[in-house]
């Protein structure tokens, strides 16, 4: 049966918004390729698996709950979704470019023995065969792929495709793990600082660079993103190679790429390896002092000035417009 | 990382949270930028290195599991446009973010 499997990632008890946003585009697809959706849940299903995965127009929901599976374990839960790409022969399955969905891809792609396509901006369907155009060369430009095979494995970036929301539950089907033999086991988990957000997922990301000046000027980042209320800090290289930020903030072509709403660079030159990372941000915003900085080739909106001036009022500004609304 | 029969690893995940894993051995493990300080080689180091026997292994290319269809540039961004300069930019900054792109 043709169709399209969708690996549905679930936090704190509920799917993933880069899921949905999977399932939709998976959705669209098989309307053209013909087949259903069918998005798998591992481990523990939230409550509201069928409801969030249906309004996202998946036509099922595959269950997958294993005592052995409750923590996620890379070797364990690929084993768990090949048995299901094995018996729905789908011809495609997708992840989120997430860091499970980086980890698990390829995983299942190598016990389908087949390729993977990662970090996917766009589909199309041409003659009956699902082709996926993916970034490389750090953003330069982009390639159209298919698979040698049946079945296309590939990782979708987050924020890039929509979604949808029909209204409508799916019906959840349990279906048995089969025999799991994890070869690594996740021990503990060592707790998140509380109320951040993932740079990668955050409708906004205000990120710092060398502008300003020193590790203890990062409040005005900070207070940016928390007027926001829905934002997320990211940081240019030098910023962490010189020790004021931890890697995971990083933003670039050796730290994370994002695809926010809303992107505020603020006292960032916007070398080509920063731009590799941000530039698929729908709207653009850079402030820095030198007018001539290459980040404002890519900005939709730029303020020259002084980001020790410019964030304050910023960050005012978008207070007030938060409680007004 | 501690060394038994089995290795334990702390993987960093996004937002600082961490996984402790255990594997048995052997198991390959990938290091993240900013795991520790590297090790800068010596002048002496890589004059030995120079008379460390080199082992030729010939490759084989495994069939291509994808193909490439096409290439092409990315669609260019619009040119930007200034607002403003220093902090009386913000009004019309908000102003623009949020009637003509939206967003906010």
């Amino acid at each position: 049966m043709p169709g399209i499997l969708v690996y549905a990632e679930t936090k704190n008890g509920a799917v993933r918004k880069a899921s949905l946003e999977a399932v939709s585009e998976a959705a669209r697809l098989a309307a053209q390729l013909g087949g259903n959706v069918t998005a798998v849940c591992v481990g523990s299903i939230p409550t509201n698996a069928g409801d969030a995965l249906g309004r996202a127009e998946a036509s099922e929901v595959a269950a997958i709950a294993d005592p052995k599976l409750a923590m996620y374990s890379g070797d364990g839960y690929a084993v768990a979704i090949h048995r299901l790409v094995a018996e729905k022969q789908p011809s495609a399955c997708f992840f989120s470019a997430t860091s499970q969905g980086k980890d698990l891809a390829p995983r299942v792609a190598v016990l389908a023995n087949v390729g993977v396509a990662s970090d996917c901006v766009g589909f199309a369907v041409e003659g009956g065969r699902l082709r996926a155009r993916r970034p490389v060369y750090a953003g330069k430009a982009t390639i159209t792929v298919e698979a040698a095979a049946a079945l296309l494995v590939a990782t979708l970036r987050p924020n890039v495709f929509a979604e949808t929301n029909n209204g409508q539950a799916a019906p959840v089907v349990a279906k048995a793990a089969g025999e799991i033999d994890l070869k690594a086991v996740v021990k503990e988990v060592l707790a998140a600082v509380a109320g951040k957000l993932d740079v990668t997922e955050a409708p906004v990301v205000v990120s710092g660079g060398r502008g300003l000046k020193g590790p203890e000027n990062w409040h005005l980042i900070e207070s940016l993103a928390a007027a926001f209320g829905n934002a997320a800090t990211g940081a240019s290289r030098a910023v962490v190679d010189a020790g004021w930020r931890p890697h995971d903030e990083q933003v670039g072509q050796t730290g994370k790429t994002v695809a926010p709403t809303l992107y505020i660079a603020c006292g960032i030159s916007g070398a080509i390896q920063h731009l590799a990372g941000m530039s698929s941000s729908r709207v653009i915003v850079a402030i820095n002092k030198d007018p001539e900085a290459p980040i404002f080739k890519v900005a939709d909106y730029g303020i020259v000035g002084d980001v020790f001036e410019v964030l304050p009022v910023l960050t005012e500004a978008v207070k007030k417009l938060k409680a007004a609304s | 990382m501690t060394s038994r029969e089995t290795r334990r690893g702390a993987s960093a995940k996004s937002r600082g949270a961490r996984e402790v894993v255990e594997a048995k051995l052997p198991a390959v493990f990938t290091a993240q930028k900013g795991l520790n300080e590297p090790r800068y080689v010596k002048l002496q180091g890589i004059m030995a290195a120079k008379k460390k026997p080199l082992e030729e292994s010939p490759a084989a290319a495994a069939p291509p599991r994808s193909r490439i269809l096409s290439m092409a540039l990315p669609e260019a961004r619009q040119a930007g446009r200034f607002v403003g300069k220093g902090a009386e930019a913000v009004g019309e900054l908000m102003r623009r973010l949020r009637e003509e792109a939206k967003v906010l």
